[in-house]
C-alpha cells in the first residue's frame, strides 16, 4: 500500500508542481485533470458562511448541527499523564468544490499542556463525491523532517502525511483526541516557518448591480437583485503558487521525541478498533452505507488531499482584528462616545496568548494614554512600552480650535506610530510585525492600520528602510519611524492637503467618507508605504458589523469583508 | 533648406520630450487629487503674492524676520509627474542680540521639492470667525516649519498659520499663529525604547500670535 501511495504521490508530483499549487488555491480558477477530478474551485470561509452556503444540503447540515453547533473553542484531554488541547479553526475553513468531489477541510490546532503548538499540521477533512455521503478523516502532516515548501516540491517524500479515518457517528471531539493522542505530536515554541511563499489573498466582493446609488454591498438587505446581479461577499484564500519554486528553504528543523505514529498512510488502524498497530493496506472503512470513494488512495490520487492542506489562518491581521472586536469592543465604544469632546483620547492594549488565541485582562492589558501638556490634539503613545500590541485613539469631530483641524482618518503621525509596536522584546520575543495595530475611532466607525502578513522581524528594516530607523538594544534590533525621512515629510503635506479639501467640501458625509479613504489609499500608494487599512462601521455605536479591508481598484475604494 | 529641417526636427523633438500639463488652481481642484499625473497645480489667483517679500516682528528683546518667495517645481513620483507652485520661506530669530536661527538665505537654494526647504506651504485653512473676518482669497495658510540641526522626533513637521489683514492704519499686516499643537509632544522627553536622546530640546520660534510688518 505504501508503495502504491508513493507511486501516486510521485505521479501527482508533476501535477502539483505544475498546477495544484497554482490552481487549487486560486479560488476562481478553473482547471482540468486527466481524470477530470480537479475541475473546481477552492474558497476559504468561516463556519457561519459555510453553513449558509450549504443550507440546502441536508446531510452536511446534519454534520454541522451534530458536530459543530457546540463549543469547539478549546478542548483539553489527558492522555498518558499529559494534557493536550485541541481547537478546530472555525474561521478559516477550506472548501474545494467540483462536480465530482467536495472536500471541506478544517485546521485542527493542537497544543501541549504548556500551550506550545504542535509542529505538525492536523486537518479534519469531510469529503464526498456525491454531496450526500460524507467521509471524515484526520490528516496529519509532519514537517519535522522537511519543510512545507520542500514537501510541495516533492510530495513523494515519505512519512510526511498520515491519514486517520474517523467515525462520524461518534463525537468528533472524542475522535480527534483519540487519534491525536495516539500519534504523539511534536510540540514547539516556534510556529512552523511557512516562509514568504504562502500569501493570503483577499478577493473583493461585488456590490449589487441594481440601478440605485450608492451601490449596496453584500449584507445590505436593500439589494433586490438575484443571480449574477446580486451582491457577493469578499473572501480570502491561501495562495501557495510561489511555494515549491526555486531551491526552497531549509527544512523546518528537527523535532525531538518523535515516535512514529500508528500505521502508514493508507493503512491506519481504525480508531476505536483498539489500537495503534502499524497498518498494512486497509482501505478507508466506509462510514456511511454508500462508498462513493473506493479507498483513501482515490482521495490522494485526486490530488485534493495535498492541495487542501489547511494551515489555519496565517493572517495575523485578521486574528488581531478579531481580538480587537471580541476583547476591546467596550473600549472602542467608550472612545466613540467621546467624539464630541475637543480633544483626543487614547488607550494602548496588550494581550496574552493561550493555545494560539489572544487573551485579554483589562486591568493589566489596558493603558490610558494622556495628552501631552497643553496639547489636546494629540495623545502621548510613547508611555506605552513595547509589551503593547498597539493603540486606539479618537479623532474628534472638532478640536474647537482655529489652528488645529480635525481629520477623520489617519494622519502620517498615526501611520508612523505603528512601527514601534512591531518590535520583539523581552516581554514578547515572538511578536510578529503584522500583529501590531493603530486604530482611530471617528465619526464613521473605526479604522485600523496594520503591516502586511509578509512582513517579518527579519525583513522589516529593509522593506521599510525609507520610513524607519534602527536602534540596537541588547539582543534586539528595534525599528521605529524616522519622521526626519523625506517620505514622511512629503506625505504629511500630500495627505493633509487632501483631507482638508475633502473636509471643507459641501459633499455629503457618505461621499466625504469615501473620498477620505480614497485620499489615504492614494497617498499610501504614491509614497509606497505598504500597510493594510481595515474598517468597521460604528453601526450607531455598537461596532457589531464585520471588518472590511480597504484597497484601491481602478482608482475607486474597494471593500473586502474579512472573515 | 538643411538648416530649416534641422530646426523643425529640433522643435518637434522638444515638443515631444517636454511634459504637457493641464493647469488647475492649486487651492481648488475638484475631481482630482493633489499630485495627480499631468497636472500643473498653479497659484492661478495669485493668492501667494500677498505674502511675498520680507516681514519683521519686533517686541522687547526679540526680532523675527520672515521672507517668502514663490517657486515652481516639477515633481516625479514612481508613476506620476506633476507641476506645482509653492510658497517658500526662511526665518531669522534674534534674541538679546544673539542670532538663534537664520534660514533666510536657504530660499535661494535650488532644491527639487518645496518640502526640502525650512518653510513651505501646506494648504489653505477654511475661514473661521477668528480669522478677523478675512474672506476668500485672503484665507489663512498653513505653513510647514522646521528648524536646522533638528534631531528631535517631536519637533519634526511643525507648522504655523498665517494670513494678511490691514491694521487700523490700513497697513498690511502678516499675522502668524504658532500653536502648542504644532509640536508632536514635549520636546524635552523622548521614547527611550526606540529613540536616542535628542540634542535639540527647544524650538526657537516662540509659541503665540505675532503681527509682522512688511519691511521689503
Amino acid at each position: 500500500m505504501k508503495k502504491l501511495l508513493c507511486f501516486l504521490f510521485v505521479s501527482s508530483a508533476f501535477l502539483l508542481s505544475n498546477c495544484v499549487q497554482d490552481d487549487l488555491h486560486k479560488s476562481v480558477d478553473q482547471h482540468r485533470h486527466s481524470e477530470d477530478f480537479l475541475e473546481g474551485k477552492t474558497i476559504t470561509v468561516d463556519q457561519e458562511t459555510l453553513e449558509s452556503i450549504y443550507a440546502e444540503n441536508e446531510n452536511l447540515n446534519n454534520i454541522f448541527k451534530n458536530q459543530f453547533e457546540k463549543d469547539l473553542s478549546i478542548k483539553t484531554i489527558s492522555s498518558l499523564g499529559s494534557k493536550i488541547s485541541t481547537r478546530i479553526d472555525l474561521d478559516h475553513i477550506q472548501v474545494f468544490e467540483s462536480n465530482r468531489l467536495q472536500a471541506i477541510t478544517y485546521a485542527v490546532h493542537v497544543f501541549d499542556e504548556k500551550g506550545y503548538p504542535s509542529k505538525e499540521i492536523f486537518n479534519l477533512m469531510y469529503y464526498s463525491t456525491d454531496k450526500e455521503n460524507y467521509y471524515v478523516t484526520l490528516l496529519k502532516y509532519d514537517f519535522s523532517k522537511i519543510s512545507f515548501q520542500q514537501f510541495l516540491k516533492d510530495p513523494s517524500f515519505n512519512d510526511v502525511i498520515s491519514i486517520y479515518p474517523l467515525d462520524d457517528y461518534q463525537d468528533i471531539d472524542k475522535e480527534l483526541h483519540r487519534s491525536i493522542t495516539s500519534v504523539n505530536p511534536i510540540y514547539t515554541k516556534e510556529i512552523i516557518p511557512l516562509g514568504d511563499c504562502v500569501k493570503e489573498v483577499s478577493v473583493a466582493g461585488n456590490p449589487c448591480k441594481g440601478s440605485g446609488n450608492p451601490k449596496h454591498e453584500y449584507g445590505d438587505a436593500s439589494c433586490g437583485m438575484t443571480g449574477n446581479n446580486r451582491a457577493t461577499p469578499g473572501y480570502t484564500y491561501m495562495d501557495f503558487s510561489d511555494c515549491g519554486k526555486g531551491s526552497g528553504n531549509p527544512g523546518g528543523g528537527g523535532g525531538g521525541g518523535y515516535s512514529p505514529g500508528p500505521g502508514s498512510p493508507g493503512g491506519p488502524p481504525y480508531p476505536g478498533g483498539g489500537g495503534g498497530n502499524t497498518g498494512g493496506g486497509g482501505s478507508n472503512p466506509p462510514i456511511k452505507v454508500v462508498t462513493p470513494i473506493k479507498n483513501i488512495s482515490d482521495l490522494v490520487k485526486s490530488g485534493i488531499l495535498l492541495g487542501q492542506i489547511n494551515i489555519g489562518s496565517n493572517n495575523a491581521n485578521v486574528k488581531m482584528l478579531k481580538a480587537i472586536s471580541s476583547h476591546l469592543k467596550d473600549d472602542v465604544k467608550s472612545l466613540y462616545s467621546k467624539l464630541n469632546e475637543f480633544k483626543e483620547y487614547g488607550t494602548a492594549h496588550k494581550f496574552g496568548i493561550e493555545n494560539g488565541n489572544y487573551t485579554y485582562n483589562p486591568s493589566t492589558g489596558k493603558l490610558t494614554l494622556p495628552n501631552p501638556v497643553g496639547i489636546n490634539s494629540k495623545i502621548d503613545a510613547s508611555i506605552a512600552s513595547l509589551a503593547f500590541y498597539g493603540v486606539i485613539h479618537t479623532h474628534p469631530i472638532s478640536f474647537g480650535s482655529s489652528t488645529q483641524a480635525s481629520t477623520p482618518l489617519f494622519s502620517p503621525a498615526d501611520l508612523s506610530s505603528i512601527f514601534k509596536y512591531t518590535n520583539k522584546s523581552a516581554f514578547d520575543p515572538n511578536r510578529k510585525p503584522s500583529e501590531a495595530f493603530v486604530g482611530v475611532v471617528n465619526k464613521y466607525g473605526m479604522y485600523v492600520v496594520m503591516l502586511p502578513n509578509s512582513v517579518t522581524s527579519d525583513n522589516i528594516a529593509t522593506k521599510y528602510s525609507d520610513f524607519v530607523k534602527v536602534k540596537q538594544s541588547g539582543n534586539f534590533t528595534r525599528v521605529s519611524s524616522d519622521k526626519d525621512k523625506q517620505v514622511w515629510i512629503d506625505m504629511e503635506k500630500d495627505l493633509l492637503k487632501e483631507y482638508s479639501t475633502i473636509e471643507n467640501s459641501n459633499d455629503s458625509e457618505n461621499i466625504k467618507k469615501k473620498n477620505h479613504e480614497k485620499a489615504l489609499l492614494k497617498v499610501l500608494k504614491k509614497h509606497k508605504l505598504e500597510v493594510n487599512i481595515y474598517f468597521i462601521d460604528s453601526n450607531e455605536g455598537n461596532f457589531n458589523s464585520t471588518w472590511q479591508k480597504l484597497s484601491l481598484n481602478n482608482n475607486q475604494v474597494q471593500y473586502t469583508t474579512i472573515n | 533648406m538643411k538648416k530649416m529641417i534641422y530646426i523643425i526636427v529640433l522643435l518637434i523633438s522638444q515638443i515631444a520630450t517636454s511634459q504637457q500639463f493641464n493647469t488647475v488652481d492649486l487651492h481648488n481642484y475638484p475631481g482630482i487629487s493633489y499630485g495627480d499625473n499631468g497636472y500643473y497645480f498653479k497659484d492661478t489667483q495669485g493668492y501667494f503674492n500677498q505674502f511675498l517679500g520680507t516681514w519683521q516682528y519686533s517686541f522687547g528683546d526679540t526680532t523675527i524676520q520672515l521672507k517668502f518667495v514663490k517657486k515652481t517645481f516639477v515633481k516625479n513620483t514612481s508613476n506620476d509627474t506633476y507641476k506645482t507652485d509653492a510658497l517658500i520661506g526662511g526665518i531669522k530669530i534674534v534674541k538679546n542680540g544673539i542670532e538663534l536661527v537664520n534660514t533666510l538665505s536657504s530660499i535661494n537654494n535650488n532644491l527639487d521639492s518645496e518640502t526640502k526647504y525650512y518653510i513651505y506651504d501646506g494648504y489653505r485653512y477654511k475661514n473661521t470667525p477668528d480669522c478677523m473676518g478675512c474672506t476668500v482669497p485672503n484665507q489663512r495658510l498653513k505653513m510647514y516649519y522646521k528648524e536646522p540641526n533638528n534631531d528631535n522626533q517631536r519637533l519634526m513637521n511643525m507648522y504655523f498659520v498665517m494670513h494678511i489683514y490691514k491694521n487700523g492704519q490700513q497697513i498690511p499686516t502678516l499675522r502668524l499663529v504658532f500653536p502648542r499643537d504644532a509640536v508632536l509632544g514635549d520636546p524635552t522627553q523622548y521614547d527611550e525604547e526606540v529613540d536616542d536622546a535628542p540634542t535639540k530640546t527647544q524650538v526657537y520660534l516662540p509659541f503665540g500670535t505675532f503681527d509682522f510688518q512688511k519691511v521689503n
